[in-house]
């Protein structure tokens, strides 16, 4: 099951594109492994920014002058790329967010109306907060059930548990494609399948997956897919709802005010149609145009070689990982991305955490926005690196070793 | 880095003093880090008269050590005593000015948090939590 490195694959040139990583902290080189967070930026990304502001911007739709035209195309491309990127059926059926968590929200709010005390909304053990409070709230609301599906000891959904749980009351069946704190990547399209024969939507939370994995929402056949821009090379503040066209029609706008209206008097009020319905107020359009340049810099580079570095940079880790005394390892699913999360008895994960940043390891400890998840493993955190294409075999090395003197001097 | 895990934070830290519950509980209360996870449970066995806490922690080192200090630094007190430590505590943790004319040379380890601004919470919980239960303490 050993990833093997590439040679083919060109870290040191990707490197070049990223300027943040070419910096000292501490007074060592800086390792970036908190990429499950947020992924850094390539140039290409942050110019597309600055020139949009310093020659395009303008307010989108309705103006009549240059540059309006030139900030509604350079949007409106976003949009279209983004739909290719996950092979949605139409433009339209991309809806423009925060981020991942906003675009949850958007549901959950919107649905609203459809949902019934009788009815089920299925989750599984393994979501973030973000797919879980929104749909707490919307059972709040409404009287319905929020409903859990187990995973099994190594972090995979038990899907017999889901075929005994999914029933003809259940609504809305919502699950992350790639786990945030595990790396699972989940059988999407299995569970999608189980939701359709009970007639339930679906949505899937693709924040971990959409830099790592291909995405073909109409393969999937998902009624929603949501990511976010900054976990995908993109800046932070943009994301993205993708939903049928027939589903995104159901649903309820979720703001109110300026763009998402066709015709307002004091006494009705008229609704835009997809996407605008979804989109009030002024977008953030230089965010869509990073986005779009993302998207852009993922084309470029060749996506099937950089996963299969991030895999081998995990497999190799994990080797390393595993020779330390004491070391548990929290998910090991057969079919993974590249997150290790663990854990190393009697020591606490922020004050590894604190010790590998002496030595300019950037790692996430804690609870990873997965709180229940935590209590299922009984335990309080985990330290989780993650890896990107842009990190190297060399700084794995420098991570195991911060990790003995962490261990040393902590014991 | 040393100046953080030093001698001090790693004894108390490995080595807490009161940690544990108290046969009789008074009043408890616990402590919740939201950032991290971490928990803290404070116990009192004594009611108006002087203070004595004992913890329980599933912490990191800095939040159990704070902790271990805490009840070194405020058992015996009075309530009103108690508090006006907490306070003076809680200031110099966060801005790294503990007077060590006033309190123990081993309070010193506290000011280095201030260097350090992702783990103050770590080191604030147990005060914070102290505070709460005495001030639960005094109007119970």
């Amino acid at each position: 099951m050993n990833k093997k490195f590439n040679k083919m694959f060109d870290v040191e040139t990707i490197r070049s594109d990223f300027p943040i990583l070419n910096q000292e902290i501490n007074g060592s080189p800086l390792i970036y492994f908190d990429n499950a967070a947020s992924t850094q930026k390539p140039k290409s990304v942050i110019t597309s920014i600055s020139n949009y502001y310093k020659k395009d911007h303008s307010n989108v739709h309705r103006g009549v002058h240059s540059l309006s035209v030139r900030a509604t195309e350079a949007y409106e491309e976003s949009r279209r790329s983004i739909a290719q990127f996950i092979n949605a059926a139409h433009d339209y059926e991309i809806i423009l967010t925060k981020g991942t968590t906003e675009a949850i929200n958007l549901v959950a709010n919107s649905i609203t109306p459809q949902i019934n005390k009788d009815d089920e909304i299925l989750i599984t053990t393994m979501e973030h907060h973000s797919n879980i409070v929104p749909w707490q709230e919307l059972c709040i609301r409404t009287g319905a059930k929020l409903k859990v599906i187990p995973i099994n000891a190594n972090g995979e959904i038990d899907l017999n548990a889901l075929s005994e749980l999914i029933n003809k009351r259940t609504r809305l069946v919502s699950l992350v494609h790639v786990s945030n704190t595990l790396g699972t990547i989940n059988p999407v399209k299995e569970v999608i399948e189980m939701a359709k024969s009970v007639d339930a939507y679906t949505l899937v939370d693709g924040a971990q997956a959409a830099a790592h994995i291909d995405i073909d929402v109409q393969s999937l056949d998902c009624d929603f897919y949501a990511f976010s821009g900054h976990k995908l090379y993109g800046p932070t503040g943009i994301g993205v709802l993708y939903g049928k066209e027939e589903c995104l029609n159901s649903l309820t706008p979720y703001q109110y005010g300026g763009e998402m209206i066709l015709k307002v008097t004091f006494e009705e009020t008229t609704y835009n149609e997809l996407p605008h319905k979804f989109e009030a107020g002024t977008p953030n359009i230089a965010g869509a145009v990073g986005l779009r340049s993302a998207i852009d810099y993922l084309g470029n580079i060749n996506l099937d070689m950089a996963v299969n570095h991030e895999m081998a940079l995990h497999d190799y880790a994990l080797n390393q990982l595993l020779l330390i005394p004491n070391i548990e390892i929290i998910g090991t699913a057969d079919n993974k991305s590249a997150i290790i999360s663990f854990i190393i008895k009697n020591l606490h994960p922020h004050d590894i955490g604190t010790i590998l940043n002496q030595k300019a390891v950037a790692v996430r400890t804690g609870h990873h926005c997965t709180m229940p998840l935590m209590d299922h493993y009984k335990i309080s955190g985990t330290i989780r690196a993650s890896f990107s294409f842009y990190n190297t075999k060399d700084e794995v090395d420098v991570m195991i070793e911060a990790l003995d003197m962490a261990i040393n001097m902590l014991s | 880095m040393e100046n953080l895990y030093q001698t001090t934070i790693l004894e108390h830290g490995h080595r807490p003093h009161n940690f544990g519950k108290p046969q009789t509980v008074f009043i408890s209360r616990e402590g919740f880090n939201h950032l991290c996870g971490d928990k803290i449970s404070l116990y009192s066995s004594k009611n108006k008269s002087n203070l004595y806490l004992m913890f329980e922690s599933v912490g990191c080192v800095i939040c159990k050590a704070s902790a271990s200090l805490m009840t070194i630094t405020i058992n015996e007190s009075t309530i009103e005593k108690g508090i006006n430590i907490i306070d003076d505590i809680m200031n110099g943790i966060k801005n790294g000015n503990i007077d060590l004319e006033v309190f123990s040379d081993d309070m010193s380890c506290l000011n280095q948090i201030v260097n350090y601004p992702s783990r103050i919470n770590c080191a604030l919980l147990p005060w914070k939590t102290a505070k709460d239960l005495i001030e639960d303490l005094k109007y119970d």
